[in-house]
């Protein structure tokens, strides 16, 4: 700050501040340790000393030598490069998780849109098809109304009924229902708000280990698809951590009847899971 | 200074007649070609883009549009704070700067352009599905207001930039008017088409008691305004609003610092280390808005659907918010250092005298009404009162006095503080005994300590400048440590589903610090530590002699580096807002099965970002040589 301070050499600048930056790195290595903390977090408060340690040196580093003409833009260029490559092994070198796992619940939901077409498809040709049979009737409706003929004669199963196939379920059908309503739980991110196993999402919904117990299938399946016709003991008045009703319009009936057989299993009277609390009146049993 | 550099062999008015003959035939065009090309490529065919495959053409494509977009509704913003500026102080450094900027702008507005139509054309080719759903259900958007709102805004920035010589004077006022309607006519565009956007994130749902799905509802029922006025329309309108101004103004400093590097004379450099100063500042000012709305704006898309914080924080995407964490860290250090260097150059005087002069004031003005208690009888009360004057008055002058009080020194006088109010309301209760009105203590006693010490507090800072910013800069590394720190280091899937996976979470008695209350304290200190800062350094300024031109060279580089972590940050952002959408074109409604429709992993979005960035800077950089560098010879201004 002031001008006509004396300048410093490098070593006056570094020596308070290295040693500064070793007993604070070194606390905070041994403090996390000591408290618990896994490795990737004691790396990274080490890192802050470190960075710690770099900016007051930085803070304190004498006058910088001007650079001009083609000097300043190979510095301009260097520079760039050296945040490039920081930025990039920053991003690199942080835990990265493994796209295979997303790529293969894609497939799994590939698969049910395929289904989903192929019975939006069915459904159309068969309503086209019902369509026709429908004027062809009306027609001959109209030919014995015209004839005097008792209209009685074609009431009651001259039109077909719709029959819709159940979904196959293609290369999942053959799965256990238990294995597939596995895949159910983590491809539509329940972990995140629902702990079982010790594993998952952390207060925001209640943990499922115990579900089997206290709820049965037809509640847990009128639960994912209407979250508010009940709920969970102590979660009743959430507002904020509302479970999303979307799974009615997302989960076919074939990852409905999975997930529900696998929550069904999760039967440890070890964890507290909540108790289902039904509103007056509710009647699914 | 020669008011028409730069601008070649343009006649303003021939200039005008041009554009406005291509904006004809470019209205015409815009009116008929989206509504034959939303019926269109709904029955296109999907394209493979080579090498990078189709998520990541498109994503590089819209990110380069979106960058060089944010820049030209940004700075004109900046530039017509600028210009109004120069007519309100007749200063023509900040005309001058808003020329210079609008000059830039002005090639980089024919890149947004050209990244556009490219997006466009990609969208169409490699998701021609998506678009034309996207197409049909906005048409009016896409197909009326956008492409008149981007040509009249066309108009308007060649009318701003070919009519600033001609409209000077007593004519300012109405090139200022112009510019207004420009920066209008942006946000409005901004606006619309964040409609769009964010509905892609949040698509509008049936309101309760309604029963209906999302998809019927949209295909059915919803109108335009339904689809627009979506839950993240508004937050992500004011994000992007405060950020591109952020943007504008650091890019405006990145530019001085290419000047200043580049700069023969001192006048020149002087010129450049002001106009850095000033984007910088402008920069810092809307930075400082930008957490707060970024929390309003991530707070609408929890309360949208409950699963998408938990996806943002603690699932897949947990780790690029480690990484954003980081940048803005990275932000404040360098803001925080470019105002140490910039407060290495400003002159400061001594203040022991005035400082003293303002005690005897003070201790005068402590000791009348505490001789009017006594007199009134109160003599404990009035000698209490009198002794708690002296001793805080005095020990702020005994804190101001010190050459190394540091920040024990700081904190005394901060904890004083509340002891004032106590001895102040105090004071209350003793004119309530008295016979002075009531209210009267309340009233002037407290304006008067809360003004001593406020005096008192910026002659210490600005004495003990030095150890206040290095304090700072301490909180700012303990406030990013805590920002940084996530609820775990984890790929998240495995790890939250699969026993086997390493759980490198935080013990369950330190899980606070994984909490938002945590993040916002920590959040909140990084700018008040930065506010701080740049309270002092523009105090500095007004005691002090600022010596332009003669900041340290290393200065230049933060400017840089901070222009490039804006853009850096953005990228990331975007990115992350994208990702959000999963496998989804529109959440939850139109699915995205294509093969590359799963999240990159960080590694690979971070080399993206950064190759993007390059990019942009390398188009920028060269932006700049051609509008300011080129053809000015030496000392032209």
């Amino acid at each position: 700050m002031n001008p006509n301070a004396t300048k410093k050499s490098w070593v006056q600048i570094i020596r308070w501040k290295l040693l500064a930056a070793v007993i604070a790195g070194g606390g905070l290595w041994v403090a996390s340790g000591a408290l618990g903390f896994p490795r990737v977090f004691q790396w990274m408060y080490v890192g802050f000393a470190i960075m710690g340690f770099l900016v007051f040196v930085a803070l304190d580093a004498p006058s910088s030598r001007p650079l001009s003409g083609w000097k300043a833009g190979i510095g301009i260029v260097i520079f760039y490069l050296i945040c490039s490559v920081v930025l990039v092994s920053a991003g690199t070198l942080l835990p990265q998780f493994n796209p295979e796992v997303e790529i293969e619940g894609i497939n799994r939901k590939e698969q049910k849109y395929r289904l989903d077409a192929a019975q939006t498809a069915s459904l159309m040709e068969k309503t086209k098809e019902l369509s026709a049979q429908a004027q062809e009737l009306i027609a001959k409706l109209n030919q014995l109304q015209s004839a005097g003929a008792h209209l009685g004669e074609i009431e009651g199963g001259a039109v077909p009924q719709p029959a819709v196939e159940a979904s196959s379920g293609g290369n999942l059908a053959g799965m256990n229902p238990v294995e597939r309503g596995k895949l159910v739980f983590k491809d539509y991110e329940c972990y995140n708000c629902h702990k079982v196993g010790g594993r998952g999402g952390k207060k925001r919904g209640p943990e499922l280990d115990n579900i089997g117990n206290l709820a049965t299938e037809a509640q847990l399946k009128d639960k994912i698809f209407h979250p508010n016709h009940w709920h969970a003991e102590g979660f009743e008045k959430r507002e904020k951590d509302k479970m999303p009703e979307k799974f009615a319009d997302l989960m076919s009936d074939e990852e409905l009847n999975a997930i529900v057989a696998y929550l069904l299993t999760l039967k440890d009277t070890q964890v507290k899971t909540p108790h289902p609390i039904f509103p007056p009146g509710y009647s699914i049993k | 200074m020669d008011s028409r550099a730069g601008m070649g062999r343009f006649r303003p008015m021939g200039g005008l007649w041009t554009v406005a003959v291509l904006a004809v035939c470019a209205i015409m065009v815009a009116l008929t070609a989206p509504s034959v090309l939303a019926q269109t490529i709904e029955i296109l065919k999907p394209a493979h883009f080579p090498y990078l495959g189709n998520r990541v053409a498109v994503w590089a494509i819209a990110q380069l549009h979106i960058l060089f977009a944010g820049f030209i509704l940004g700075a004109p913003i900046f530039v017509v704070i600028s210009e109004w500026l120069g007519i309100r102080h007749q200063d023509p450094k900040y005309d001058r700067l808003a020329k210079e900027v609008t000059k830039v702008t002005a090639i980089l507005y024919s890149m947004t352009a050209l990244t556009g139509g490219f997006f466009l054309l990609a969208l169409i080719t490699l998701y021609p599905d998506f678009t034309g759903w996207l197409f049909n259900h906005f048409f009016p958007v896409f197909g009326i207001g956008y492409p008149l709102l981007f040509i009249l805004e066309t108009l308007l920035l060649y009318i701003y930039w070919y009519s600033w010589d001609a409209l000077q004077g007593n004519r300012k006022h109405r090139h200022l008017a112009i510019g207004l309607v420009l920066n209008l006519i942006g946000i409005i565009t901004l606006v619309l088409i964040d409609g769009p956007t964010s509905f892609m994130n949040t698509p509008v749902r049936a309101p309760e008691g309604l029963n209906i799905n999302l998809r019927d509802f949209v295909e059915l029922k919803a109108t335009l305004w339904d689809m627009m006025n979506n839950y993240s329309w508004m937050p992500m309108n004011f994000h992007r609003l405060a950020g591109n101004i952020c943007f504008g103004g650091f890019i405006t400093a990145m530019i001085a610092a290419y000047r200043y590097m580049f700069s023969r004379s001192d006048e020149e450099r002087a010129y450049y280390d002001w106009m850095g100063f000033v984007g910088n500042f402008i920069g810092i000012g809307a930075l400082l808005f930008l957490p707060l709305m970024g929390y309003v704006y991530a707070a609408e898309f929890y309360d949208y659907d409950a699963s998408i914080g938990p996806y943002m924080m603690a699932d897949q995407l947990s780790m690029f918010f480690i990484m954003q964490g980081a940048m803005v860290g990275l932000i404040f250090l360098f803001s925080a250092y470019y105002i140490w260097m910039s407060l290495k150059r400003i002159e400061i005087p001594d203040y022991s005298t005035a400082v003293s002069q303002k005690l005897v004031a003070g201790i005068l003005s402590a000791v009348i009404p505490g001789l009017g208690q006594m007199y009134n009888g109160q003599w404990i009360k009035g000698m209490a009162f009198l002794l708690g004057q002296v001793v805080l008055l005095g020990g702020t002058f005994y804190l101001i006095s010190l050459q190394g009080g540091g920040e024990l020194g700081l904190l005394v006088l901060l904890f004083l503080f509340p002891l004032a109010l106590l001895i102040a309301s105090s004071s209350q209760a003793m004119s309530h005994g008295s016979s002075q009105p009531p209210g009267r203590g309340l009233l002037v006693l407290p304006v008067k300590l809360i003004a001593h010490l406020l005096l008192g507090l910026e002659r210490f800072c600005l004495r003990q400048r030095q150890l206040v910013i290095k304090s700072s800069f301490i909180v700012l590394l303990i406030g990013n440590a805590t920002w940084m720190t996530p609820h775990a280091f984890a790929g998240a899937v495995s790890a939250l589903t699969d026993q086997n996976y390493p759980l490198l979470s935080l013990p369950s008695n330190w899980d606070f610090l994984a909490l938002m209350p945590a993040k916002l304290t920590a959040v909140s200190l990084m700018v008040v530590m930065i506010l701080l800062s740049f309270i002092i350094y523009i105090r500095a300024i007004k005691r002090g002699t600022i010596r332009w031109g003669k900041i340290d060279f290393s200065s230049q580089f933060a400017l840089i580096f901070l222009a490039f972590a804006a853009i850096w940050l953005m990228g990331l952002m975007g990115t992350i807002r994208s990702l959000l959408r999963k496998y989804f074109h529109i959440y939850d409604l139109l699915p995205d099965l294509s093969p590359s429709s799963y999240t990159p992993t960080l590694a690979t979005s971070s080399t993206v970002i950064t190759i993007l960035a390059v990019i942009y800077f390398a188009v920028v950089s060269l932006a700049i040589w051609l509008a300011l560098g080129v053809g000015q010879s030496k000392g032209q201004h």
